[in-house]
């Protein structure tokens, strides 16, 4: 049984080929991923364009930090889920993200079982 | 439910793409903290980038790049908090080159051999040089702390000797910079044993216990009632430095209980990532005991290598293997050899008197198919375009190697880098565009002392721009040197015979400035290792004439010299215009853009002397070169015409003998007077150009390939420069 049934993914990442990994990741799961950035202010945008039921969100990325893009996106949308999945590991930004309001954080490397098992309990929240 | 095999193998190569452009944007960036090494932006950038690079190579499992990377990234970590500190080491930004030399390396082994991804001992070697640099930098700032401490020292023993106020105002302070210092004691027990204290409570206990849980969760043998012991011990860490820590410990400390209780809250698993957590928790618990101890390395539990590197045929990705678009493109020509056939068949219908209505029919459809076939064949060669950057991007790194190698100074200015550019081309333009560059920088550009002296810039500037052009791009690459010493190069192509002493007065200075490509002369940097290559600057001329490539060269003596490339935006080697000419008694065709005019002489406007024949059209004397001699061939009607021509000097004349003949003159390199004669033009039509596929062929003196025609004859290609250099 695929996880996602039609829900909606924001994929967000500097990195075209972790873009790609986690695409094959959610469409393989029945999600659908109706936008990728690749840097903070295009993350904005396209969650403001599509509202998506779940957004992975990088750190480490040209133009907006993904821990400010958080902080944004929890400021107006207090409910929306968000996982965080960087390879951003020291202590403080972890805590600090889940402090926030980031449902999950998973730190590269990753694999499709991490991923989901985060996903599931992300959306179960 | 991970990540499939094939999957993995496909994205590999994307992974290796990504790191190679990586690579090539890393060393420009490089090049540009090198003249300004406080720009935030640039060390930013490239702590970004050292951050991705480990990201995505841990996800390969690379571990030799994610290794470097991930020290790159602690050092630029470090820059990118204190600015300063680039400036007050500057060898840095070597070691940084250093680095992205070795990416490149270890991404070209990778090529070969997909299991090279652990440290060598080169690897190690070089990860220890920063962990060096890293170490020297920090020992700046714990001598900063001893003498903080020493002065608090001093105060110390001052203190007796002052006001009471004065007394406890200054303890206060002293107390103060204690705690801003984190004055911690560590006692060592025996030999190895280091035990942890703060501010007199023994943490030694809880913090060994949760190393060995945390070794245990890495290993993989952890079960559920570690993930609860871990949890208590850290809970009692937690109390027993509660009651005794300064305020700057009690805020972190209150965020491990903030961690803890988050993490059992999100119904986090004791997986890897708590493992990174605490890790990285215990670590900075120790930093503030002031007990230096390796992170540990937590083991990736991602995909195995050998699923990563695995030769897998790529069946469903997207990225297209460029053999295929070459197969697809071949396909496309064998289509537009068959609209060749329609416009055959039209003809012969013509000829055979069918109706006319039937045949305006036909001729649509047949015009209708010819088209459609030239746009697909269109669209694909676009497929096939890249940007120009794929070159560019690699050059700023060249030029600061060269210079910094040679004592000068230099900068460079790249516009045009989005300009596309066929694929098949970038090797070859590659090659040139390094060997003019390096040239520049050597040759054009003066030491800074003799710029200086001649009221420039210190600093010389190597602008390259691509400009699109409708059917072709312009690449110039220009520096603001000395330019080139003309007289000194004809007399340098005298002295080594590349040019005779009597041919100098009729030379021009474009033919003279382009002596610069001529292998005698260029050998001077042949054999420095900074192109790697070592092909001559002959033989990437004679690449890029291949792709019909024009070079130009502009010289300004003390001011400069501009080389530029022009090049044919998509590969034009498959399909071109032609016409197509009868010589004797056989059929051949000659590519349109060798062909530079067609004239028809009266017959006895062409002289005949014993060296060949001229004529005379526009006031210039064009000879004919002998295509029946040259190729053997002979028919009845020229023999017997030959045994006419009295071949007796200049005044040889052959007249009236003949009606009018028809010659080609030939399109050249240079202002070229020369002409083919033809006994008959047939047409113009779209050849397919197929190379020679046998060895004896390709051996054909003044052909370059085979076509078919509509009506199915086989016919030769000719190939112009060979017949202008015969």
């Amino acid at each position: 049984m695929p996880l996602g049934s039609g829900q909606t993914v924001l994929i967000v990442d500097d990195s075209p080929v972790m873009r790609q990994m986690l695409y094959k990741m959610f469409e393989r799961e029945g999600f659908r991923v109706v936008g990728q950035a690749a840097d903070g202010e295009e993350a904005l945008s396209l969650f403001e364009l599509h509202k998506p039921n779940l957004t992975t969100l990088d750190i480490v990325m040209p133009k907006i930090r993904g821990t400010e893009v958080l902080e944004q996106l929890m400021a107006k949308y207090p409910d929306s889920c968000i996982i965080m999945a960087s390879s951003v590991s020291d202590a403080r930004t972890v805590m600090h993200c889940l402090k926030i309001g980031a449902r999950q954080y998973i730190i590269k490397p990753y694999d499709e079982g991490k991923v989901m098992a985060a996903v599931k309990k992300a959306l179960a929240i | 439910m991970s990540v499939s095999d094939e999957n993995l193998a496909e994205l590999f190569e994307q992974y290796k793409d990504e790191v190679r452009e990586t690579i090539g944007t890393l060393d420009n960036e490089l090049v540009a903290i090198e003249q300004d090494p406080s720009s935030s932006e640039t060390i930013f950038s490239l702590f970004r980038h050292m951050h991705s690079l480990k990201g995505s190579s841990k996800m390969f499992n690379v571990d030799n790049i994610a290794g470097i990377a991930h020290r790159l990234e602690d050092l630029m970590s470090m820059i990118d908090k204190n600015n300063a500190i680039l400036t007050k080491h500057p060898k840095i930004i070597d070691l940084l080159f250093k680095g992205n030399d070795i990416f490149r390396d270890i991404i070209a082994k990778l090529e070969d051999d997909i299991s090279y991804t652990t440290m060598t001992a080169d690897h190690a070697a070089f990860v220890g040089e920063i962990q060096a640099q890293i170490e020297k930098i920090n020992r700046r700032d714990s001598q900063l702390v001893d003498s903080a401490r020493k002065l608090v020292e001093d105060l110390e023993a001052f203190l007796p000797s002052m006001e009471e106020t004065e007394v406890e105002h200054l303890k206060k302070d002293i107390q103060e910079l204690n705690n801003g210092l984190a004055i911690v004691t560590l006692e060592e027990e025996g030999a190895n044993q280091i035990r942890f204290n703060y501010n007199g409570a023994d943490l030694t206990d809880d913090v060994r216990a949760m190393e060995n849980m945390l070794a245990k969760f890495k290993d993989g043998k952890a079960g559920p009632e570690d993930g609860r012991a871990f949890v208590a011990s850290a809970d009692h860490l937690y109390n027993s430095l509660a009651d005794v820590a300064t305020e700057d410990a009690m805020s972190l400390i209150a965020e491990l209980g903030d961690g803890l209780s988050l993490f059992s809250e999100r119904g986090l698993e004791m997986d890897q990532m708590m493992v990174e957590f605490f890790a990285a928790m215990l670590q900075e618990l120790k930093e503030k005991f002031h007990v230096e101890v390796e992170t540990p390395a937590v083991k990736a539990s991602g995909p195995s290598k050998s699923q990563a590197s695995a030769k897998e045929p790529q069946v469903k990705t997207i990225r297209v293997d460029e053999a295929k678009i070459d197969l697809f493109l071949d396909s496309v020509g064998k289509l537009i050899t068959k609209s060749e056939i329609l416009n055959h068949l039209q003809f012969s219908f013509r000829q055979a008197g069918i109706d006319t209505g039937l045949l305006r029919d036909f001729s649509t459809v047949s015009r209708t198919i010819s088209n459609d076939i030239v746009n697909l064949q269109r669209s694909i060669m676009e497929v096939r375009q890249v940007e120009m950057n794929n070159i560019l991007k690699k050059f700023p790194r060249l030029v600061r190697d060269i210079s910094h190698k040679i004592g000068k100074e230099a900068e460079m200015v790249i516009t045009g880098e989005r300009v596309p550019i066929d694929k098949s081309l970038l090797d070859d333009v590659e090659q040139a565009m390094v060997h003019i560059v390096r040239n520049a920088v050597d040759h054009g550009l003066e030491k800074p002392e003799e710029r200086e002296a001649a009221g420039k810039p210190r600093r010389g500037t190597v602008n390259i721009s691509v400009t699109p052009e409708e059917a072709s791009i312009f690449i110039e690459v220009a520096d603001d040197g000395r330019g080139l010493n003309l007289e000194k190069i004809k007399s340098k192509a005298v002295e080594r015979g590349v040019l005779a002493e009597e041919q100098l007065p009729s030379l021009s200075d474009k033919d003279a400035a382009m002596l610069i490509f001529n292998s005698g002369l260029s050998t001077k940097d042949q054999a420095t290792d900074l192109s790697g290559r070592g092909v001559g600057m002959d033989v990437v001329m004679t690449n890029l004439k291949k792709w019909n490539g024009d070079v130009l060269v502009d010289n300004h003596p003390g001011r400069g010299l501009s080389v530029g490339l022009r090049l044919p935006v998509t590969n034009t080697l498959l399909t071109k215009e032609a016409i197509m000419l009868r010589v004797g008694s056989s059929t051949f065709c000659l590519p349109l853009e060798f062909v530079n005019e067609i004239v028809t002489v009266p017959g006895d406007a062409v002289h005949h002397h014993k060296d060949g024949a001229v004529f005379r059209h526009r006031d210039m004397v064009i000879s004919v070169i002998d295509l029946k001699g040259l190729l053997g061939l002979a028919d009845d009607e020229d023999l017997a015409a030959a045994a006419d021509i009295p071949l007796d000097g200049e005044e040889g004349l052959k007249s009236g003998v003949k009606e009018n003949a028809i010659f080609i003159i030939l399109r050249g390199k240079t202002d070229s007077r020369q002409s083919i004669r033809a006994d008959e033009i047939l047409g113009q039509q779209k050849i397919v150009i197929k190379e020679f596929e046998l060895e004896t062929f390709r051996k054909l003196p003044y052909f370059n390939g085979l076509t078919l025609l509509g009506d199915g004859r086989v016919v030769l290609i000719l190939d112009s420069e060979k017949l202008l250099d015969s």
